[in-house]
């Protein structure tokens, strides 16, 4: 899941990046208006969150740009002020949620989680595919009764794939999506990523619930794609 | 000795003072009672004097025909020729009241002024007929009066004094007196039927005019009422309500216009009140969320180390400057309160004007700022050091954080006026329009509402204008020429130690003056 943050205090912009990325998302960040609008044109992500007073143009008028121009990623705005005019105007120029300052991170951790999920049509935060179980609140998988430990970014892979199931992912849709503009990935990255999650997550001797698609990506299925074809394609 | 004086003295003060105030009574209970109380009187003494009035009109005329009838029996009486006897023509069949077997009775008496009774009428005979004093005085000459009659009614009298004819036409009658009497209860009747018609009039007209009093009263008050019934909703909440001037009473509308007026001056205040402490949320809010996202984070992923050490002086960052945001309110709500004691004393300008730039010479340097001092040397204000170093200071950190970077801070003294400085911040502020001007001493105030990195809480000029109030200077803040915010201070000149001659002279004096009054 990738998020973008914009913030002028810095301080809040470093711990909630720090957070945010240790939680698993990719975390883009800025410091102003302007430069938040230009990231948020040039990336799709999953979930912005937004903080109102900014200088050089306001997070209002942020929203109301991105929102012209199409862009469906969820907005958390995050702001100081606490009056009901102020979240409801927040909330008809298209923003999905709101927080007042000070907060707690979990509770931002939360919303977040919340809204990424609601951004692929998602409203369980358990998802189950076949024996493997993602519970997004806790951020925890397991098959069966059985823990998986998984490393952020591991997790943040399955979480997407697990949140568009049936589907098909492209690499530049993971690559878009779990790797924030910290990190340069080249094809072969997402490839060992996928390579090391399904060493984890696959129960021994039995095929894959990540397929490769030849040409076009990976789809995470818990049938085996022979027997699930028709179904994929009446899904899709 | 000074105590016995005193004491007495508060006894006699407080003794007037002892009986609790009285509750003003309600303007319509005020009305209606003077008009009623007025207009009752009025038609009561109105109708006592025109029944006194009739009472005499019809007594006037009973006795007239009482008096008519008493001197048709006189007509009748002739003097002998012995000048003794009298003779009287009277037949009981023409005057059949005086028979005295009538039922309601007449009498006469015709008699010499000495008592001797000449003649009197046939019911009378055995019996007697009061006769005032006054009527037997020979300078006497006619009367009316109230009496018992002989059959025990109460009844009416005459008496006049007459000179009878004489048979013998060239002897002159003595004088004699008549007294004639009659019941006087058809007069009674008519006094008592007349007073009975009177009283229902007026018990009428009292009940009309307690009505209409009451009614007239009630709707003359009632826009009162309306306005009181207004005035009463209003709360807190309500603040933008205001009277239409235009449908209030000539009376009302002063009131009306000052309650408006008050209303207004009340709803800004109301306003400026909570904009102040949503500007005080807002601007504490951002440093604690600051700290609580370092904090949550730490505790959920603990830092490395030296991750841990920049948290740490980032959370020390933070609290020191929600730390100066408090320092600047508690020392703003201080001065506005009065609560800072003023010690006024000789100052030297330039030296405190060069201390108190001291702190943001550095923030200057850096902003690559060209500031300029005009102040010359020896010019010396009175006035309360401490809050007029915080005032300048406030004012040079304002200018200094404010200008752009490579902009200007000049600041002069105009030394032209006798016994004031003027003290005139200049500074580059592209920013700062006009139309701002009026807000830039409310705390916390923006314009563009974005909170600065360079730790500036809005406070400035809120507590400059208060430290001003408080030493009792003049403070101006204006857009000079475009692009240039200019704060004009004027300080009193230290009356001793200026030089200026005959200006100095006039201070001084006034200043001893002041002094000896105090000893």
């Amino acid at each position: 899941m990738r998020v973008l943050l914009v913030e002028d205090s810095q301080i809040l912009r470093d711990s909630l990046s720090t957070g945010l990325r240790q939680a698993g998302y990719a975390v883009d960040s800025a410091a102003d208006g302007k430069a938040g609008l230009w990231s948020a044109q040039s990336n799709d992500y999953d979930v912005i969150v937004l903080d109102l007073m900014l200088p050089e143009l306001d997070g209002l008028s942020l929203l109301q740009k991105i929102r012209a121009e199409g862009k469906e990623a969820q907005v958390l705005i995050l702001t100081a002020k606490d009056a009901i005019a102020d979240r409801v105007k927040g909330l008809r120029e298209g923003a999905d949620d709101y927080m007042v300052k000070p907060f707690a991170f979990e509770e931002l951790l939360a919303r977040v989680e919340a809204l990424a999920r609601r951004r692929h049509g998602v409203k369980n935060p358990r998802i189950q595919i076949g024996e493997v179980v993602l519970d997004t609140a806790a951020r925890m998988v397991y098959r069966g009764s059985e823990a998986i430990e998984l490393a952020p970014r591991e997790y943040a892979l399955l979480e997407y794939m697990a949140l568009r199931q049936g589907q098909v992912v492209t690499r530049a849709e993971i690559e878009e999506h779990i790797y924030d503009d910290q990190v340069d990935p080249m094809s072969n990255v997402i490839d060992a990523a996928v390579y090391t999650l399904r060493k984890r997550i696959d129960a021994p001797g039995k095929s894959s619930i990540i397929q490769t698609r030849r040409g076009m990506g990976y789809t995470l299925n818990a049938q085996p794609p022979q027997l699930a074809q028709p179904q994929v394609a009446g899904k899709a | 000795m000074s105590e016995t004086p005193t004491s007495p003295q508060s006894d006699v003060a407080s003794s007037p003072a002892a009986p609790a105030p009285r509750k003003p009574v309600s303007l319509r209970r005020r009305l209606i009672g003077r008009l009623l109380a007025g207009t009752l009187l009025l038609s009561f003494a109105a109708d006592a004097a025109v029944y006194v009035h009739l009472r005499g009109e019809a007594t006037g005329q009973f006795d007239e025909a009482m008096f008519a009838k008493a001197q048709a029996i006189a007509g009748l009486a002739r003097v002998g020729n012995d000048g003794e006897s009298l003779k009287l023509e009277f037949s009981e069949r023409s005057m059949p009241t005086y028979s005295g077997s009538s039922q309601h009775p007449e009498y006469f008496v015709i008699r010499h002024l000495d008592g001797r009774v000449l003649a009197m009428s046939p019911g009378l005979v055995g019996k007697e007929l009061f006769v005032p004093r006054e009527a037997n005085d020979p300078a006497g000459d006619q009367g009316f009066f109230d009496l018992t009659l002989p059959n025990g009614r109460d009844g009416r009298a005459v008496w006049f004094q007459f000179q009878p004819a004489t048979e013998n036409p060239a002897a002159k009658g003595p004088e004699l007196l008549l007294v004639a009497a009659g019941e006087r209860e058809s007069l009674d009747e008519t006094l008592w039927s007349v007073l009975l018609g009177m009283a229902t009039v007026a018990a009428v007209l009292s009940v009309g005019t307690i009505l209409l009093v009451m009614i007239v009263v009630r709707d003359a008050l009632r826009p009162v009422q309306s306005m009181a019934d207004a005035a009463t909703q209003i709360d807190a909440e309500s603040l933008g309500y205001r009277f239409d001037i235009a449908q209030l009473n000539a009376e009302l509308r002063p009131i009306g216009e000052r309650l408006n007026d008050l209303l207004g001056r009340l709803e800004e205040a109301f306003r400026r009140e909570r904009r102040f402490t949503g500007n005080v949320a807002h601007e504490l809010r951002t440093p604690i969320a600051e700290m609580r996202a370092l904090a949550d984070v730490a505790v959920k992923w603990p830092p490395p180390p030296e991750m841990a050490a920049k948290n740490f002086r980032d959370v020390s960052m933070v609290a020191a400057r929600m730390s100066a945001v408090v320092t600047s309110l508690l020392a703003l709500v201080r001065s506005q309160a009065g609560q800072d004691e003023i010690e006024p004393e000789p100052i030297d300008l330039a030296a405190a004007l060069a201390e108190a730039y001291r702190p943001f010479a550095g923030q200057a340097t850096a902003k690559e700022l060209s500031v300029s001092f005009e102040v010359p040397p020896g010019l010396v204000v009175r006035t309360d050091r401490a809050m007029l170093s915080s005032l300048v200071g406030n004012l040079l950190s304002n200018a200094v954080s404010h200008t752009p970077r490579g902009g200007e801070v000049r600041c002069r003294a105009i030394t032209q006026e006798p016994d004031a400085i003027r003290l005139e911040f200049r500074n580059t502020n592209p920013g700062v329009i006009p139309s701002d001007i009026g807000r830039l001493t409310e705390p916390f105030w923006r314009r563009d509402r974005v909170r600065s990195e360079a730790g500036h809480a809005g406070i400035g000029l809120s507590l400059v204008k208060a430290y001003a109030s408080a030493l009792h200077l003049a403070v101006a803040f204006d857009v000079d020429d475009p692009k240039t915010f200019r704060a004009t201070v004027t300080l009193p000149r230290d009356s001793a130690s200026s030089a200026s001659g005959a200006s100095t002279t006039e201070t001084f004096r006034a200043q001893s003056a002041r002094d000896e009054s105090l000893a």
